[in-house]
């Protein structure tokens, strides 16, 4: 079959016409152009007409449209290939299931009183950052734990330029729509100038942890304090218990899984009295203060 | 929240009011649905993407992409053309995408010259192989969009208004391409030798530039107008 429609093809013009026999006019012009859609027969009926008038008196032309049916019947040919589409629909539902779930689980995230979730490209226009910065509680630890400065009385400074990436956008949109599962991973500084530009430095004066209330709002003597959770404590305990006892992380956990926090002993109450309240905790497995414990250890 | 979709209506026949339908489902996340419209269309679109794309191994990922699309973005289709033709024509992007990313777009070659001895080796060559891979390899030595073009207008049926709501460009840009396409794949036609009739200059009249041509064309076409 295929050696006989070589052979037809080969016996006439096939897509091509000599020169020298072409009509002198447009509408021939025309009609070589339409042809291809005479043949699938997609024409509008006007052109229709027009073109099949042609063809009476146009023997080029009507060669022309025999090639060209010739041609569709091979280019349209069945290429006898038959994949597996129940398989491929299959990878196109997992794939679908994925993005619906990423959709949902975005969409699911309530969130805080205020914020509002925006769109990376949107987050991209702004020119300039709002009145919240975040700082990473590593750096405040660092400070905090290495003595150097004390928590009542830091002001530290950071460049605005280095925390031009994530402040603003953490803060509106990261913060908001993610579980914190630890405490000291982030601090608002709620006093930053609410027009500062990129090149600005941002004088941090007072931080305050999402999971902890103000140091200064607490009464009574701040006491720095060993704390240890048990291995099975889940984050939500452990943040629990940093917010029901007031505590601010200043640094940990350490290799043991001890935090070091600060918490501030009410004055109607005793110190040994306090710290067998806070061992009495959900979770907690070790709970001392920093001077006693380090007295036991030097021992 | 009301989408147009949900209240388009059509009027070009059963089995676009068919798709419609299914693709009005689609809109809101119905998964039979889709899948009925995904085996419908699955086989016609693998078919136009092996053509217009040239490897096998990426079709299904194609077909794919472009039914992804479809589930995505049923809820905005506006019924300004036939489903199978806003179908198609996210297929036809993606597969130029893909192309794009293979950087195997032979574009500008389509109007090459075949030397006689090219001519005769091709001829052997037919014999050879037989039709198919003929018709394969003369498919490969014109551009994306001139495949693109044959394959809508010989194999799918599309109308050129059509092919040119699929590849979103004029319709005489349409006919350019098919005039192109014709010329080459009769050029690549053992034996024809030289190509006459779609010549540039053709009956003493200088074809010499495309946009003399489509201009002649916008002519005519304004009196005549495409089928709907």
């Amino acid at each position: 079959m295929i050696k006989e429609l070589i052979e037809r093809l080969t016996a006439k013009h096939l897509l091509v016409q000599r020169t020298d026999q072409m009509p002198r006019n447009n509408i021939h012009e025309e009609v070589i152009e339409l042809l291809p859609w005479l043949v699938n027969e997609s024409l509008s009926a006007n052109e229709q007409l027009r073109v099949t008038n042609h063809l009476k008196t146009c023997e080029i032309c009507r060669d022309e449209r025999d090639n060209l049916q010739r041609l569709q019947v091979v280019v349209a040919e069945d290429d006898g290939v038959k994949p597996n589409f129940r398989f491929a629909f299959r990878k196109l539902e997992a794939r679908i299931d994925v993005a619906e779930a990423n959709r949902s689980s975005v969409e699911g995230i309530p969130l805080a009183e205020g914020y509002s979730l925006n769109k990376v490209s949107d987050i991209g226009r702004r020119s300039w950052f709002s009145s919240l910065g975040v700082v990473a509680s590593l750096i405040i630890g660092y400070l905090l734990g290495s003595g150097a400065v004390n928590l009542d009385s830091v002001p530290v400074s950071l460049s605005a330029r280095n925390l031009a990436s994530t402040t603003s956008d953490i803060a509106t949109s990261d913060i908001a729509t993610s579980n914190i599962a630890t405490s000291e991973i982030v601090a608002l500084n709620d006093l930053a100038p609410s027009n500062f530009t990129q090149d600005s430095v941002i004088n941090v004066d007072r931080f305050v942890t999402l999971t902890s209330g103000n140091a200064d709002d607490a009464t009574g003597v701040v006491h720095r304090v060993y704390l240890t959770f048990s291995q099975s404590a889940r984050a939500e305990t452990i943040r629990a218990a940093l917010i029901e006892t007031r505590a601010q992380i200043v640094s940990g956990p350490d290799l043991f899984g001890t935090y070091t926090v600060n918490m501030s002993v009410p004055v109607e109450q005793t110190d040994a009295n306090f710290i067998t309240s806070i061992r009495q905790k959900n979770g907690v497995k070790y709970a001392d203060f920093k001077e006693v414990s380090d007295l036991h250890s030097n021992r | 929240m009301t989408n147009k979709i949900h209240s388009l209506k059509t009027s070009r026949g059963e089995q676009d009011a068919n798709d419609l339908r299914l693709l009005q489902l689609v809109a809101t996340k119905d998964r039979l649905a889709f899948e009925r419209l995904y085996s419908k269309y699955a086989p016609q679109l693998s078919r136009y993407l092996t053509r217009l794309v040239r490897r096998r191994e990426m079709v299904e990922e194609v077909v794919n992409d472009t039914m992804f699309v479809v589930w995505e973005k049923a809820e905005k289709f506006e019924g300004r053309s036939k489903v199978s033709t806003w179908i198609t024509g996210i297929a036809y992007f993606k597969g130029i995408k893909a192309l794009d990313r293979l950087r195997m777009m032979p574009e500008q070659n389509a109007t090459s010259i075949m030397e006689g001895e090219e001519i005769e080796e091709t001829r052997n060559l037919i014999t050879k192989l037989g039709l198919d891979d003929w018709i394969s390899s003369g498919l490969e030595q014109i551009s994306a969009d001139q495949r693109s073009v044959v394959e809508l207008t010989y194999f799918s049926g599309y109308s050129y208004q059509e092919i040119a709501d699929v590849m979103k460009c004029p319709v005489n840009t349409v006919k350019t391409r098919m005039f192109h396409a014709r010329r080459r794949l009769a050029e690549l036609l053992p034996f024809l030798g030289e190509p006459k009739g779609l010549s540039r200059k053709s009956n003493g009249v200088n074809r010499e530039s495309d946009d003399k041509r489509i201009d002649r064309a916008t002519n005519s076409e304004a009196s005549v107008g495409p089928k709907d």
